[in-house]
């Protein structure tokens, strides 16, 4: 070791030394849980309310653009359509930094949703793993192990503003990404034909931006029947390519009855 | 505190500490460095079950903690570009030891954050180059690149009287 690196540690060691009284690191974890838990609680009712969202967010995207008239047209009528019945979604997103995949940021979940009557029910796999339930006016998010619930009233639960987006999407919900949108310009174009399971149609393209450094592209798809069957959203900053979001939402089972019940009396208690 | 296992609490105890120190020297300030470790410390926990049977929780949560703050400095980037300087008010004398601690943390915010992050895990906590690329996700070449640079920078903004009055 030279000279200046043991300098460096010990002016690290001085840099350190000057720790100031009232620092409760055990005291203070158990109020950034529940800090957490709410944020977290949000995000998960976002996430189900904000599939409806984001799919009118991204109406509002198709109207100002300059795309033809026929896309528009048709986009704009499945995505309505998705906000009017009930679905079964499945969401994947993948989070790649510096070109390398972040396993800690990247997730599933699934969702199936009857937005008319405001029922719904999600899951996210680990990392994130917890289970949201909306039903009978509140919201019922779980710990990991799916014993113990915390029940959050719908009208506390207040939408993410949208917002700061161009300095960070990191945190950002589809949501408040695609409402950003609305100030924003973008492009739809018909990208050819698709199909999955009992069903075949076309996608179409879009590109936008978020801000002036964060370029917003994706794909809706929608099938014979006029409904949306996949909806991809990519973000990523052309500048360096070092962050790159992409998620996934693929709808399924329109109409099919949607059954959601609150979790036991005894296993629930109100979010502090 | 009831509901949080108690080898986590002993975990808390027995570490905290230590990465309040690593995290100070990556924030610059107290305040944001208590912010930092709790907030580390809340995903920590959640991956704790699987953790404590055959993980590293020291490597787990160094690793979150760069990453947080990363998405922390990327989240405010417009308002914390590198200066390149240090302010003419933060050139304190070297009398007292807070006056030293601060401009050494303030000096080390001045440094590109890849290169602050290098010194603090390889000068503070001790940790080989290859570990520290890893943690980092670039090669041991770049961490002695950044390493070396770090250094010499560092030198520079505190003043080579600095290190010329401890006889080095």
């Amino acid at each position: 070791m030279n000279d200046e690196e043991t300098e460096t540690r010990h002016l690290f060691a001085v840099a350190t030394a000057d720790r100031p009284a009232g620092i409760d690191l055990l005291g203070g974890f158990a109020a950034a849980r529940r800090r957490d838990r709410s944020r977290r609680a949000r995000r998960g009712a976002g996430l189900l309310a904000g599939v409806t969202a984001a799919v009118a967010a991204a109406i509002t995207i198709t109207l100002t653009t300059g795309s033809t008239p026929p896309a528009l047209a048709t986009v704009t009528s499945a995505l309505s359509s998705t906000l009017s019945q009930s679905y079964h979604l499945s969401q994947q997103t993948t989070y790649y930094v510096n070109g390398q995949l972040n396993h800690t940021a990247h997730g599933s979940c699934t969702v199936e949703a009857d937005p008319a009557r405001q029922l719904s029910q999600s899951h996210c796999s680990p990392p994130n793993n917890y289970t949201v339930r909306q039903v009978g006016g509140y919201t019922y998010y779980s710990n990991s192990t799916g014993d113990r619930w915390e029940r959050v009233p719908d009208a506390d639960l207040h939408p993410v503003p949208a917002g700061n987006l161009k300095n960070s999407f990191i945190a950002a919900t589809p949501q408040q990404l695609l409402a950003e949108l609305k100030q924003e310009s973008a492009t739809v174009t018909a990208a050819g034909s698709a199909s999955g399971p009992g069903w075949t149609g076309t996608r179409y393209a879009f590109r936008g931006t978020v801000g002036k450094v964060t370029v917003l592209s994706g794909t809706v798809t929608v099938d014979q029947h006029g409904q949306t069957r996949v909806f991809v959203v990519t973000f990523r900053n052309p500048s360096n390519n070092v962050l790159v979001m992409t998620q996934v939402f693929t709808f399924s089972d329109y109409g099919a009855p949607v059954t959601v019940t609150a979790p036991p009396a005894d296993q629930t208690s109100p979010m502090p | 505190m009831t509901d949080i296992d108690e080898r986590f609490a002993a975990y808390v105890r027995d570490r905290g500490e230590h990465h309040l120190r690593v995290a100070v020297l990556l924030t610059g300030d107290w305040h944001a460095a208590e912010d930092l470790v709790q907030a580390s410390l809340v995903k920590l926990y959640r991956a704790w079950p699987k953790l404590r049977l055959d993980g590293d929780p020291d490597a787990y949560l160094r690793q979150i903690m760069v990453n947080t703050r990363r998405s922390w400095w990327r989240a405010r980037w417009r308002r914390e570009t590198p200066a390149g300087q240090l302010p003419e008010t933060v050139i304190a004398d070297f009398a007292d030891g807070q006056a030293l601690a601060a401009q050494v943390r303030q000096a080390l915010q001045v440094l590109p954050r890849q290169q602050r992050a290098v010194l603090l895990l390889r000068y503070y906590a001790d940790l080989p180059e290859a570990e520290v690329a890893d943690l980092l996700g670039c090669s041991p070449g770049t961490v002695k690149t950044h390493a070396h640079r770090g250094l010499r920078a560092l030198r520079e903004i505190l003043g080579k009287d600095h290190y010329e009055r401890r006889g080095n």
